[in-house]
């Protein structure tokens, strides 16, 4: 019998205390808001080597966005500055942009 | 991580003992499954360490041994937003959803917006059937929690990690963007009617039916460093309108792919970077199909063959893999 896929039900199973993210602490400062690397990165003037796939992902969806949308600039800048604040796997990509 | 291709008996099994599990193969043998913590979903093809096959009696396994905790849904595609409400604050997620679906179409359009999505690993791929039975039978998806089964929902696992583990999340694209035209569209979707064929107005059924392009590879675009596809599923000259297998994005710059001289060599190539054979990876059935990769080896990459892959976002003709390391493993 096919079951109905409208009702949102979690199944949850063993618990307990887990941690993923053991990425090495870094020392990698977040620029603020107004630094022009946000800008140049969203653009596409800035163009340097990243690595992972999370962040070459996201650059790409805000960069549609605001090509489409110019006032969509702070917003995107928001989401990204937000992206490496919350990811420190993604640190080695700042990194290579603040460097850029 | 471990990959097994089992019977119904050895993988219900393995459910029995309750091991965190992502399961495809035939619906048949997918409705014989006990409850327990596992999602699946319908393939007729895999790949395997001897090379690509179809069997109709085995079901390919993936053991996630690292898990501490795991949950299952069945997500409607009315509400994507629980996908990364709902996973662990260390993990990732494996997902699945049936090809030609309501859910899959919304996802590849939706999916990619949400808040947090790139957060953690969103790795899966898109239910198939065996290609002599398109239009037959009907992908389906299901969570073993419930029983429940689907021909449109999408089929969620979360898994939490210990804190010794890292997951790499990664595809294999052995497409190239070509030197031909660039082409963008002023609209988005999957089905397309103009677009812009460097710079200038055009219909790209037509064009494509002038041109005799091939079909058969896909168009690339460069998202900041990775290659993502989107591949042909019809081309209707008379009318003027294309299908593809992934929504194409508005303003984005794509171009015809570069052919592939010899899939099975880059596949190897692809695998010498790292040990393909603790990995759990997805491969199109375009690839399987173009390539004929049937008894060829895709140089350990083992896995279902799909009617697409997920790496956070829908991808076209790409394998997709996951892995998960142990940063304090000898």
């Amino acid at each position: 019998m096919i079951g109905v896929p409208c009702a949102f039900d979690v199944h949850a199973g063993r618990a307990r205390a887990v941690r993923l993210d053991t990425m090495p602490s870094d020392r990698t400062v977040l620029p603020p808001a107004d630094s022009q690397c946000w800008a140049r990165i969203l653009t596409g003037e800035l163009d340097p080597d990243i690595k992972t796939l999370a962040t070459r992902l996201i650059i790409t969806r805000l960069r549609i966005e605001v090509t489409n949308n110019s006032t969509a600039l702070p917003r995107s800048v928001d989401d990204l500055r937000r992206f490496f604040a919350e990811n420190k796997f993604a640190h080695r990509d700042l990194a290579t942009i603040i460097g850029a | 991580m471990k990959n097994a291709f089992l019977s119904v008996e050895e993988t219900a099994a393995l459910i029995a003992s309750r091991a965190v599990l992502f399961i495809s193969g035939p619906e048949p043998l997918l409705r014989q499954l006990p409850r327990g913590n596992w999602i699946g979903g319908t393939t007729a093809y895999f790949m395997t360490p001897e090379g690509g096959v179809s069997r109709d009696d085995r079901l390919f396994c993936t053991t996630f041994d690292d898990a501490v905790e795991a949950r299952t849904a069945m997500l409607p595609s009315s509400d994507f937003s629980g996908l990364t409400r709902h996973r662990f604050v260390y993990g990732f997620t494996c997902i699945v959803v049936p090809a030609f679906s309501p859910t899959l179409q919304r996802y590849a359009i939706h999916g990619p917006g949400l808040s947090g999505l790139y957060n953690q690993p969103v790795f899966g791929w898109v239910a198939g059937v065996h290609l002599d039975r398109v239009g037959q039978d009907v992908p389906m998806v299901f969570d073993g929690a419930t029983g429940t089964a689907s021909a449109d929902g999408l089929a969620a696992l979360w898994v939490a990690l210990p804190e010794t583990a890292e997951v790499d999340l990664d595809i294999v694209n052995l497409f190239t963007a070509g030197d031909g035209e660039s082409i963008i569209f002023p609209e988005g979707g999957f089905d397309v009617t103009d677009c812009l064929i460097d710079g200038v107005p055009a219909n790209l059924a037509r064009h494509i039916a002038e041109r005799g392009v091939d079909t058969t590879l896909p168009l690339v675009a460069d998202y900041a460093g990775a290659m993502i596809n989107v591949s042909f599923q019809t081309v209707d000259a008379e009318n003027g309108r294309v299908r593809f297998y992934a929504p194409v994005v508005p303003g984005t710059t794509y171009r015809l792919a570069r052919p592939v001289a010899d899939y099975g060599r880059a596949y190897a190539d692809a695998a010498m970077q790292g040990s393909a054979t603790d990995m759990l990876s997805c491969n199109c059935i375009l690839n399987y199909r173009y390539a004929a990769l049937e008894g060829r080896s895709t140089g350990g990459f083992v896995g279902p063959v799909t009617f697409g892959e997920f790496a956070y976002i829908l991808l076209n003709q790409t394998l997709s893999r996951l892995s998960v390391h142990h940063a304090l493993a000898a």
